[in-house]
Order: structure tokens, then sequence, then C-alpha cells
């Protein structure tokens, strides 16, 4: 595996389906990426990306970092590792 | 796993406080319309509830639709299939409390039994394609202006014109389609009874139930739950009661709580009134600036005998029963919205969002008016009346939902 990559894609002012479309479509199209940090202030994100992330094999963490905004932080499982 | 982290916001909660005076607002609102009219105080505070619930579960009919399509994830789906489930059960009780033995195609004239057809089916799949496109579907719309969605504004502008389209349009569709269109109640028109209707309905809900898991099977989706930062501790009595409220008014609700909670709004809203529906005010005063604008002359042809959110519903004066049921839900949205911190003005950075709003608006909006209601007035509380029309939009949505995603995901 190439050193870790991290990437931060700035979804703010998106409204649904988006966030998580272009979520995905970075966890599909980047088979290096290691971390993904998501920001967005659209709520409903919360509660769809983490079962596109867990299926892709990515770990997830919410953080609330303003009123309604919130950096999603998206970590690839690493293999043997796995809880 | 999923882990979430809230900091605690340090700043004066003034959102938290607004939102205490507007709660106390919609009771004593209430108050002052309950001494004109007993339902439509009823109406207001159960819209306002709806508008509170919709916003607390994120509840979205577009996104239940959509998302099965775009991620296999039928985690809303399973939310409105509740609603239904629970408020066609109630339904039933009311309809046959109101009309014991109905005679071959009668029905009582509050349900949601539309005429079924053409006119049914256009107006599904055109809806489904302008909810995906817009990002939410006319209740979406009405509790995102009230979070500060600038996009959903322009939305509702889009409604409006399509609305006002169909209006000026109404005649074709009258005497070419919906005129010649059956009603079907599936108790009276079949003869089956409402005990069997009721199984019926609920056997399909059932079989779409199957459908979704089989959708989200195959995708591969992983159940989550999710998991804080913070340590057991054993609280004391007024920390438990402050949990509650915080769980009640605060934090989020699950889609299923959502739909538990609609479902028991919507049998409400029957016992005061009529099922629910959001459209009326805008489709009132979507005829009322064609009249003015000379679009339309008099009534449209054939609105009185019609339920839904359109004809029959519609009433005079401003604080009408259309006024409560639509600006009830904005009200009580946003409540919900300032208590849990949520409301935020909101604008989309690229400017093809805006294009998106709006068309995704103006289809909404006319056909909502050609089918007599949107995905709550045409759909959910016409399947739960036990009209077949329910079904017919419902496929239709998914109809243009599909068409919808594959226009979303080329424009990107």
């Amino acid at each position: 595996m190439s050193e870790q990559e991290i990437k931060t894609l700035d979804l703010r002012g998106e409204i649904c389906p988006y966030p998580m479309l272009k979520t995905n479509e970075e966890l599909d199209s980047n088979k290096d990426l290691n971390i993904l940090e998501v920001m967005t202030d659209h709520s409903p994100a919360l509660s769809t990306i983490p079962p596109q992330a867990l299926k892709r094999g990515f770990e997830v963490e919410i953080n609330e970092i303003n009123n309604s905004e919130w950096k999603i932080t998206l970590t690839k499982e690493i293999k043997g590792e796995k809880k | 796993m999923v882990i979430v982290d809230k900091v605690e916001n340090k700043n004066f909660p003034i959102q938290s406080v607004i939102g205490c005076v507007l709660l106390a607002l919609v009771f004593i609102i209430s108050f002052f319309i309950s001494r004109n009219n007993f339902a439509n105080a009823a109406i207001w505070l159960a819209a306002s509830s709806l508008g509170f619930i919709f916003q607390k579960s994120r509840f979205c009919f577009a996104a239940s639709f959509r998302d099965l399509f775009l991620f296999g994830s039928g985690q809303n789906m399973k939310g409105v299939l509740i609603a239904i489930a629970v408020s066609s059960i109630g339904f039933v009780g009311i309809l046959s409390w109101i009309l014991p033995n109905p005679l071959p195609g009668e029905f009582p004239s509050a349900a949601h039994v539309l005429p079924v057809g053409i006119s049914t089916i256009v107006a599904g799949t055109l809806f489904g394609i302008g909810m995906v496109i817009a990002g939410g579907c006319v209740s979406g719309t009405i509790y995102r202006i009230a979070e500060g969605y600038i996009a959903s504004m322009v939305t509702m502008v889009g409604i409006f014109i399509g609305a006002i389209l169909l209006i000026i349009s109404w005649d074709f569709w009258w005497d070419v389609f919906i005129s010649k269109e059956p009603k079907i109640f599936l108790p009276s028109t079949f003869s089956i009874g409402f005990g069997f209707s009721l199984v019926i309905t609920l056997l399909l809900l059932l079989l779409v139930y199957f459908i979704v898991l089989y959708i989200e099977t195959k995708s591969g989706i992983t159940n989550f739950v999710f998991s804080k930062n913070n340590e057991v501790e054993t609280k004391g009595f007024y920390q438990k009661i402050i949990e509650i409220i915080n769980k009640l008014f605060v934090k989020n609700w699950s889609t299923n709580t959502g739909g538990l909670a609609l479902g028991f709004v919507a049998i409400i809203y029957f016992l005061f009134h009529s099922p629910p529906g959001v459209t009326g005010e805008i489709m009132k005063q979507s005829i009322n600036i064609s009249e003015s604008l000379n679009f339309t002359n008099g009534p449209l042809k054939g609105i009185s005998s019609l339920s839904g959110c359109l004809g029959g519903s519609i009433d005079q004066g401003i604080i009408s029963h259309t006024f409560v049921s639509t600006i009830g839900v904005f009200f009580g949205a946003l409540v919900s919205a300032l208590l849990s911190k949520e409301f935020k003005i909101r604008t989309p950075k690229e400017p093809k969002r805006y294009l998106q709003s709006i068309s995704g608006g103006i289809l909404m909006g006319y056909s909502a008016t050609l089918g007599i209601g949107c995905t709550i007035g045409a759909f959910f509380s016409a399947v739960s009346s036990l009209s077949l029309s329910g079904w017919v939009f419902g496929i239709s949505l998914a109809l243009g939902a599909f068409i919808g995603t594959k226009i979303i995901k080329f424009i990107g």
C-alpha cells in the first residue's frame, strides 16, 4: 500500500443526494485513498454516508465542527486489524 | 464502526431560546384559531407536529424512492412503509365508522379516494422525476425552507409556477382524462369490505418491504450502530428528565420512529377533518394568482367532485383548513430545527443547482395539481384511505424517481 493518502472534500452547500453521491464516487475512483475527510452542512448525509463507507471498508468518525457543520472522517480499515 | 462526537458549543443558545418561544406560540395560535374553528385548531397542531416529525427524523419521501435506486438503501422507505401501515389501520376504523356499509362505488367524501388512470400515472411519474431533481418533495421543500435552505425557496417558486401552468391547462386534463377516470375505493368498488381491504393493503406493504430488503441485501449495505465517545455514568433523576427532553426535542429521531409518529398524526388529522395533505394552500394561492392574472376565470371544472388536496377541501377565508395544514408544517419544522440548533442559511455553490431546484419545483407543482396531491395527499393518504389511486401514484413515483436518478447522475 502506498503511503497515507489524505483527501478533503468540501461538500458544504450541497443537498441530497450529492453529498453521498460525491463521497461514493471519490471512494470508488481513488483506490489508494486511506483517509477521506468530508465537510457537510446537510444533516441527512450523516445517516446516509456511514453505511456506504462501511460497505467499502471504511471506518467512520463524525465530528460537529460548528452549528450544523460536520466533518466526517472515513478511514480505511487495515486488513487483519478489523474489529 | 461509527463514532459520533458532538462538540459542546459555548455560545449563547439563541436558536434554542427562539425555538422555545415559537413552540409556545404554536399553542397560543391554536388557542386563537380554536375560538373560531375547533377542527382547524386541531389540524394546526397536527400539522405543526408533522413538520416537527419531518425535521426531527429527516423524513424524506424523495430519498425513500431515490436511495433504493441510487444506493440500494431502504432506510427511508422502511419509515414510509411503517407510516402507511399505522395510518391504514387507524383509517379503516374511521372509514368504517363514517360509512359502515358502503354501497358499491360509494366512499366517505373526506377520504383521499382520487380518480385513477392516465392522469395518475403521468402525475406520479413527473412528480417522481421532479422530487429527485429538486432533492426533496413538496413537504421536504417546506421543512427545508424552515431549516434555511435557499435552494428549497427556489424550488417553492418553481412549485407555484408549475401549479399555475397546470391550472391553465386544467380544462384539457379534466375533459380528456380526469372526468372519465373512476375513483376506486377497495372496500366498496369490489365489494370486499373493510377488513379484507386492510389485509390486502398490509400484505402489499409487506411485499414492498421484502423487495426493499432484497435490494438492500443485494447491494451489500451494512447496518450500523452509532457509538458515542462518552462513558457510561450513573444519572440522577433530573439528569434522566433532561435526557428524555433532549431525546424528544433536540436529538434526531430515527426514520422508523418518524414513520410511526407520522402514522399516528395522520389518524389525528382524519379524526378532526380529513387525511393529511400539504399542497392545499399552494394550490389555493396558485388558483388565486391565476385568476388575478386572468389566466382562468371562475372555479376549475369539476373541482367540487374531487377530494384530496384540491377541490372539496378548499375553503374560503385566510385561516382556512389548507392554510393551517401547509403553514403548520413550516412552523413545526422551524421549531424543530431551532431546538436542534440546525437552522442555518445554506446556499448552493454551483449555479446549476438553482436550475435543478426551479425545474424540479415546476415539475412537482404541475404534477401535484394534476394528481390532486403530492407524496402525502395522493400517495400516503390515498393508500391509507384504501384507494387504488394511491398505489398507482406510488408505483409511478418509483418509475419517476428511477428516471430522476439517471438525470441527476448525468448532471453530476
